[in-house]
């Protein structure tokens, strides 16, 4: 079954994806936005999986919804060592 | 345990990595907001992914009623974190633009004012406090008026522009005088905007002043060399004609000066003796000026060598000297031993000297025809231009020369004297000699207080023979 905080937050999140590559150009000034959006770009995918797991082939949507979570927390990760891992002077 | 609570552990794991990341590295990127967003995400990450580890390693989730909420959260966080690093870059551009502008204001080649209705200065830019030597605060409040300078060409132009500007006429390019901090005036060059309200009555003036001392004392350097010209090309073309005049009257005045010389020796009457004297004399005077006209415009033939001012200057006085003091004129001579030589024909110099010192003796005679402690001639000589020059000065305090008769006492016969006193050839000569010389004759006086005539000679380069 389709839980409606589901359907919710998948909009939002479409809504902040499409606010990310509006002012992508702008975005591209934080640094390694690349990994940043493709770290939201996995929890979108995730987020859809969690719907997409209601209707069909569950089990294997599931893990796949776990792994586009892990891939995004992985690349957070990836992108705060590069951002706060490394010394550098304040932007 | 189930992989997909190995991957949800996994997923804990690398958000708490990432936590620490940033707390440790809290001070080193972004903004203090982005990163407090940041660090919020990360928190609802962290409780989403410990909630779900919570379901696979068998624990009831005590936390499921808040994943809902948090699931909403979640992506306007990601929102926040994104608008508020743009907010931010937005406001370190708009402040980086600011100072920018800022600096182009401050240290434009060009002095910047806005003046209130009021005529009060409201701003300026350090370039105008420069400018005219004061501190940007001590401009601030003050009326403008007080800048220019207490002259026709300062408070007086300033006044009647500033009317002219609010009744709606446009200001360009006005070149006023401004006075600095130490009273100096300095040339500007102003142009005024006009700020008006929605009435369209004026309420401020944004003032552009450039810097134009430099341009105008060039402007005044190239008139007074263009006049110069102007002289020398008339004295030029009227030595030639003179010279051609002096020349035809030379022989027929010959004639009448021994026509009047036979007179004088074959006629007995002492009076027609006298009237032929009267003839042989004044037959001469012309003969003199004949000879100083051709002098004047002949290209002379003797050589330049290199005379010690003080031995020219010795050499006059002890020709006329004797006058000088028969007419109670001090002479007073300040000539400094180190003077270097000049290069000239020694025996003109001493006649321009001759001529200057006659004028000097003339004019010093008229204002006090009895002794004065001021009837004083003063011969000075120094080092000019950085050594280029010798420059010479013969100042009296005689009766002076009207100003508008500066301009023309170089003239061919002009004189201010009594026909049998002079002939005003003299300083047209005096003038011709310095000229051939490669130097400068310049007139200044004052009338009642003293006439200074400045000769120039250019210094002698050649090496000095043992």
């Amino acid at each position: 079954m389709i839980a409606s905080n589901e359907v919710i937050g998948l909009i939002f999140s479409t809504t902040v994806l499409v606010f990310y590559l509006w002012n992508r150009r702008r975005l591209r000034e934080l640094p390694a936005f690349g990994i940043l959006l493709a770290a939201f770009l996995s929890l979108l995918v995730g987020l859809v999986l969690t719907l997409l797991e209601s209707l069909f082939w569950q089990e294997t949507l599931n893990l796949l919804e776990h792994v586009g979570y892990a891939v995004s927390a992985l690349l957070l990760t990836l992108w705060c060592w590069l951002v706060f891992g490394k010394r550098r002077s304040p932007s | 345990m189930k992989p997909v609570g190995v991957i949800d552990l996994v997923t804990l794991f690398s958000l708490a990595i990432a936590a620490s990341l940033l707390i440790l590295g809290w001070r080193r990127a972004l903004d203090s907001d982005t990163r407090i967003l940041l660090a919020g995400m990360l928190f609802l990450s962290l409780f989403h992914a410990f909630s779900n580890s919570l379901e696979w390693l068998g624990i009831t989730a005590a936390l499921d009623p808040f994943e809902d909420y948090v699931q909403l959260l979640e992506p306007w966080l990601w929102f926040a974190v994104a608008y508020s690093f743009l907010q931010h870059r937005g406001r370190a551009k708009l402040r980086e633009s600011r100072e920018q502008l800022l600096d182009l204001y401050e240290s434009a080649p060009a002095a910047y004012f806005s003046v209130g209705a009021d005529g009060i200065i409201r701003r300026c830019n350090l370039r105008a406090a420069e400018f005219l030597g004061y501190r940007v605060e001590q401009l601030t409040g003050r009326p403008v008026t007080d800048l220019y300078a207490d002259t026709p060409d300062g408070k007086a132009a300033a006044a009647s522009l500033f009317k002219r500007f609010h009744a709606g006429e446009p200001i360009v390019d006005q070149e006023l005088q401004m006075q600095q901090a130490d009273g100096t005036p300095v040339w500007t060059s102003l142009t005024v905007n006009a700020v008006r309200n929605e009435d369209g009555d004026i309420v401020e003036s944004r003032s552009m002043v450039v810097d134009i001392t430099a341009r105008r004392q060039a402007e005044q350097e190239k008139q007074a060399m263009e006049m110069h010209l102007r002289q020398s090309q008339k004295l030029e073309s009227i030595g030639t004609l003179a010279s051609g005049v002096a020349h035809e009257l030379s022989n027929p005045l010959t004639s009448v000066i021994n026509y009047g010389q036979l007179i004088r020796d074959r006629v007995g009457d002492a009076k027609m003796r006298d009237y032929a004297d009267g003839i042989i004399e004044e037959g001469d005077r012309m003969a003199k000026i004949v000879r100083n006209l051709l002098s004047f415009a002949w290209q002379e033939t003797e050589r330049h060598s290199p005379a010690d001012l003080r031995d020219i200057v010795d050499e006059t006085l002890s020709l006329i000297g004797a006058v000088l003091e028969k007419d109670q004129i001090r002479v007073e001579v300040d000539i400094p031993s180190g003077l270097p030589r000049t290069r000239c024909r020694s025996q003109e110099i001493q006649q321009v000297l001759m001529n200057l010192l006659t004028n000097a003796r003339d004019a010093l005679n008229i204002r006090y025809p009895e002794y004065d402690e001021d009837k004083v001639v003063r011969i000075t000589a120094e080092s000019a231009e950085h050594g280029a020059w010798v420059r010479m000065t013969v100042e009296d305090r005689g009766i002076g020369i009207p100003t508008e008769l500066l301009g023309r006492v170089f003239d061919p016969f002009f004189t201010t004297k009594r026909r049998d006193r002079g002939t005003g050839i003299g300083l047209t000569i005096s003038h011709g000699i310095i000229r051939d010389h490669g130097g400068r004759l310049v007139v200044e006086s004052e009338p009642g207080v003293f006439t200074r005539l400045i000769m120039d000679l250019p210094v002698d380069a050649s090496p000095i023979s043992a």
